[in-house]
């Protein structure tokens, strides 16, 4: 016998302990009294007081045996017994669908399937194995936890199991189990749960997760998990220019494998386009030794699509870690790049702004759509939530002007500044200087290349170039800069793009709040460079554009239940043909998604306007499930059973079968009765045993 | 004003002396006194009062011929007549340790000592002196002679007996000792006290008599021989009379006896019982030498329990007169 409330059980032990407690306290706790007629005490503690302190153990004893026999019934003594098979019963399958269910079952228990098909087994031959009248509710680890609003025959949660897949979630085995215990709870036929799963370390965290108490008998179904071969994508990175360019992408996807890993082996990889659902597949092979693989993979595009996105999975070897999908984001954004510049008669080389406009939209129609707007108009509200902003004449600029377009930088703008062409006495610098960040300065006095300075063949890293690093040196070799102008900053403020043969910077990036700014030290314009007539312009001003907004709030992964939102973020859309979740998720202001089921997939993170700027952003972001959720890596046999002992103390462990006790009303009307007898008893006694009352004397 | 003088004054509770201004102390036996009073003299036909006929012998006086009756009946018969005198009275207050025993606060107004004041107090002693106080004062006024003695195993202080105007101041004085760590032995005490009073004397002897029996049963019998007078006052708290406690916890003999542990509730009705075998064989005891015994409640007031003593000592002897 055992006890469903074992506390309730120690407490009654303790209360019984109480009156000896008392009575040795007050015993204790009593001074000496004087006394003058010492000797008719004596001769009266000779004649009655030995008989009385017997009676008073009795009385004391038997108050003990009424507080232990009521605790003990409080506590619901129950029986561990094993359930009948010719009986029927209420069963209740867990079924372990989560994504650390996407794991290899253990090649001993079930071999070439994952764990989630080897789970599955095991409840359909637990429920094929009930007697008849037996009634079955079937539950799963993650998303909708149940699938029977009521108990079905057995053979209808066979089809309800069959219909099942595993999900991309992570385990919530806690509440499944607590679930399962609540609907037996509902029915007044014998209880017992069926729980299947690779108790895989992503299934449950023995250190953290733990099993509730049920009344019903828990079964165990451990199917293992096998860990071997598993590979992880971490990156991914699109090799080729703009698709919108080339009408195809290319992707590198590296893979990385274990350290206990060595031999040489070869993953498939498969990139899809989450808008077109279009895919390609392409082998990353490890060499022997070696942790990291590339694969390389080529898709056709929409040219006329304006968002671009890609996830690579690990289809073949049905490793959890392996299906932690990565994006890479391609955006451009629906907005036109508006162009600040005043329209003027250049016959002799172009405007900068012109320059510009023909490298975004080298063929017309095909490119990034731009507008331009007089400077000297800017105003309150009139960039129009503009996501990138070229300045090419500064010197138009007012006081108002900058305020505004620092105001749209810091609320998540891209903005490119041009110097201004014209010999100009109006004070353009120092506010250009400030809007590009602390201790940043532009010499007001303009630099003459004699001869013409030409730009340093190894360039910084930079993410603005990072598409055109394989040819960037042979694109710049031609470039010739006659004359530019110094900016001068520390490079925790501003990092150079582009940098001269002297160390001078070409093209710098800062950030400044949720934005970012490139500032060319020369105008493209023939007078002053080569560059505009060069074909390194037009992929250049591309990639600063797209990838400008990439750096801005795009490609950022956020992991559901332990991500981070871009600050502002008030909503997330699914993208069409991706597995993103049905419906938009709500954002809270903290940054946390609203509501539980946060699917993984490619979402649309929608931010709401800032204070300072009617600035308003869409763009990609990926949502992966948590990567330790679907951590392959079995717990040991030792570990899965002090789990197991520390979970469900009430019960007892058989093999991999927990017997909870059943509750036995019984044993508890039999333990009260046998209190209300001793009650009685003591009653009984205490009246004999009670001291008369004294005649008068 | 002295210290002895506010003392003296506090033993003087008009409570008490109103209770007892009614009474008169009586002797049931003949006094032998030197003086003139209100109790019967062994000496006849000196008094005024007549006492009884009778029949004439040779011999008699024949002054004391009452030849009225001669005259109607032809019969000699003599007249005698009762001599008062005055009264000798001795009180005894047991002063031993069992005597600092008391339950109730300190009353006001009826004396105590220093010591029981300090401990808040009205002790057995307290009770005692209080008591032997107002019969000191009502024998006093009798203009009777009277004595005070405090003793334990032996006499700690005494006043010898007087009718004079100082002794009042004394006898307080007397009293305002405080028990001592020491039993009372009645035959020591008494033995002392009659080897310094060679008249009839009453012995008032106030004590909780919880000693040895045997030995007061020596020391009456020792006194009746002698021809006295004995009240005895036993004065016990009420807590001794009823052991109204409900506790378990060692109790302690304050004249040195060993501790006992007691549970008050399983011994209550015994304790009773001994005790009031006890007090039925101390009374047997008294009334075996025609003695009277008072149990006095320490928490009740001296004077009801004091007058309804006197009232009946003054009954027993009016009707021992007729």
């Amino acid at each position: 016998m055992t006890f469903i409330s074992p506390w309730l059980a120690v407490a009654g032990a303790v209360a019984m302990a109480l009156p000896i407690v008392i009575h040795l306290f007050l015993r204790r706790r009593q001074r000496p009294i004087e006394w003058a007629a010492m000797e008719l005490l004596r001769r009266a503690v000779q004649q009655s007081q030995r008989a009385r302190r017997v009676e008073r153990w009795i009385l004391l004893v038997l108050r003990c045996l009424i507080l232990l026999l009521v605790g003990l019934a409080l506590a619901r003594p129950a029986t561990v017994t094993a359930l009948s098979m010719s009986q029927p019963i209420a069963l209740a399958v867990v079924l372990d669908d989560s994504v650390a269910s996407r794991t290899t079952a253990s090649p001993d228990i079930a071999p070439g399937q994952t764990a989630f098909e080897a789970a599955r087994a095991a409840c359909i031959e637990s429920i094929q194995a009930l007697p008849s009248g037996s009634l079955v509710h079937v539950l799963t680890t993650s998303g909708t936890i149940e699938h029977t609003s009521e108990a079905v025959q057995p053979n209808r949660a066979v089809a309800i199991l069959g219909e099942l897949e595993p999900t991309h979630e992570p385990s919530r085995m806690r509440q499944a189990v607590d679930r399962a215990d609540d609907v037996l709870g509902r029915l007044s036929m014998p209880g017992r749960i069926v729980l299947a799963s690779s108790f895989s370390r992503g299934a449950i965290d023995t250190e953290a997760q733990v099993l509730p108490a049920t009344e019903a008998t828990l079964d165990i179904h451990d199917v293992g998990s096998d860990d071997t071969g598993t590979a992880a994508i971490v990156s991914m990175l699109q090799r080729t220019l703009g698709p919108q360019l080339t009408g195809s992408i290319t992707v590198d996807v590296t893979v990385m494998r274990p350290g206990n890993d060595q031999a040489r082996r070869s993953v498939p990889v498969t990139v899809t386009d989450v808008q077109t659902d279009r895919s390609a597949t392409a082998d990353a092979v490890f060499i022997e030794g070696s942790q990291r693989a590339v694969a390389t993979a080529t898709l056709p595009v929409d040219p006329t699509a304006r968002e671009h996105a890609w996830m690579a999975t690990i289809p073949t070897d049905r490793q959890p870690a392996d299906d932690v999908r990565a994006a890479t984001i391609s955006t451009v954004s629906a907005d036109p790049v508006l162009i600040l510049d005043r329209e003027r008669l250049d016959i002799d080389e172009g405007s900068s702004a012109q320059w510009i406009e023909r490298a975004l939209e080298p063929i017309a129609g095909m490119g990034l759509a731009h507008q331009r707007l007089d400077p000297n108009e800017v105003r309150e509200g009139s960039l129009g939530g503009a996501t990138s902003i070229i300045i090419c004449r500064p010197e138009l600029l007012d006081a108002a002007g900058w305020a505004e377009c620092t105001a749209a930088c810091e609320a998540g703008a891209l903005i490119v500044i041009v110097p201004p062409t014209e010999e100009t006495f109006v004070e353009w610098q120092d506010p250009c200087a400030a809007m590009l960040g602390p201790g940043v300065t532009i010499r007001r006095d303009l630099v003459n290349h004699e001869p013409p300075m030409r730009l340093r063949p190894q360039q910084p890293t930079s993410p603005i170039t990072q598409l055109l690093t394989a040819e960037l040196t042979e694109l710049i070799a031609p470039i010739e800069i006659n004359r530019s102008v110094t900016i001068d900053g520390p490079p925790t403020t501003v990092s150079p793009i582009l940098m001269m043969d002297d160390g001078a910077p070409m093209m710098v990036l800062s950030t400044r709040g949720r934005g970012a700014m490139v500032m060319f030290a020369t105008a493209p314009v023939p007078s002053w460079n080569t560059l505009a007539t060069k074909p390194i312009f037009v992929p250049l001003m591309q990639e600063t554009i797209r990838q400008g907004e990439v750096l801005l709030d795009a490609g950022s992964g956020v992991t559901i239940g332990s991500g981070r939102l871009p600050e502002g973020t008030t909503e997330l859309r699914p993208v069409l043909g991706s597995t993103a979740a049905d419906s938009p998720l709500a954002v809270d202001p903290s940054g946390q998604i609203v509501g539980a089921g946060a699917k993984p997939g490619i979402m649309r993170v929608v931010t709401a306007p800032g204070t300072t700027s009617t600035v308003r952003r869409a763009s990609f972001i990926a949502l992966n499930v948590d990567p330790e959720a679907c951590d392959p890596q079995h717990n040991d046999a030792a570990r899965l059973t002090a789990w197991l002992n520390q979970t469900v103390s009430p019960g007892v462990v058989v093999g991999t079968t927990i017997r909870t006790p059943q509750s036995s009303t019984s044993a508890a009307v039999w333990l009260l009765t046998v209190a209300a007898l001793l009650v009685l008893a003591e009653t009984l006694l205490g009246r004999m045993f009670s001291v008369p009352e004294p005649k008068a004397t | 004003m002295s210290t002895q003088g506010l003392r003296a004054e506090q033993y003087l509770s008009p409570e008490t002396l109103a209770q007892l201004a009614p009474f008169e102390l009586r002797a049931k036996m003949v006094a032998d006194g030197v003086m003139n009073g209100m109790h019967q003299s062994p000496l006849q036909g000196m008094a005024v009062e007549f006492a009884t006929h009778r029949q004439y012998s040779a011999g008699d006086s024949v002054r004391h011929l009452d030849w009225k009756v001669f005259g109607r009946s032809d019969k000699l018969y003599v007249k005698e007549y009762r001599q008062e005198t005055n009264l000798d009275v001795m009180i005894l207050v047991d002063g031993s340790a069992s005597m600092s025993f008391g339950t109730l606060g300190v009353k006001q107004g009826w004396g105590g000592t220093d010591a029981t004041r300090r401990r808040g107090a009205w002790t057995k002693f307290d009770h005692a002196t209080a008591s032997a106080a107002a019969l000191a004062f009502l024998c006093l006024s009798q203009r009777d002679r009277v004595g005070v003695a405090v003793g334990a195993d032996g006499l700690r202080g005494a006043v010898r007996k007087s009718a004079t105007r100082d002794q009042w101041r004394s006898i307080v004085r007397c009293l305002s000792s405080e028990p001592v760590e020491a039993s009372f032995s009645p035959p020591a005490c008494i033995n002392q006290l009659l080897a310094q009073t060679p008249h009839r004397t009453l012995f008032v002897i106030l004590s909780d008599f919880l000693g040895d029996p045997e030995g007061l049963r020596a020391a009456l019998a020792r006194l009746r021989h002698r021809g006295h007078d004995v009240m005895l006052l036993a004065m016990l708290d009420h807590r001794e009379l009823t052991l109204d406690l409900d506790i378990e916890a060692p109790f302690i003999g304050l004249e040195g006896e060993d501790a006992l542990d007691v549970d008050t509730r399983t011994i209550r009705v015994a304790y009773l019982e001994e005790l009031q075998r006890h007090l039925q064989g101390i009374d047997r005891q008294a009334r075996a030498f025609g003695y009277d015994l008072q149990v006095f409640d320490t928490h009740e007031s001296v004077g009801p329990v004091l007058a309804a003593l006197l009232s009946r000592r003054e009954g027993t002897v009016v009707r021992g007169r007729r």
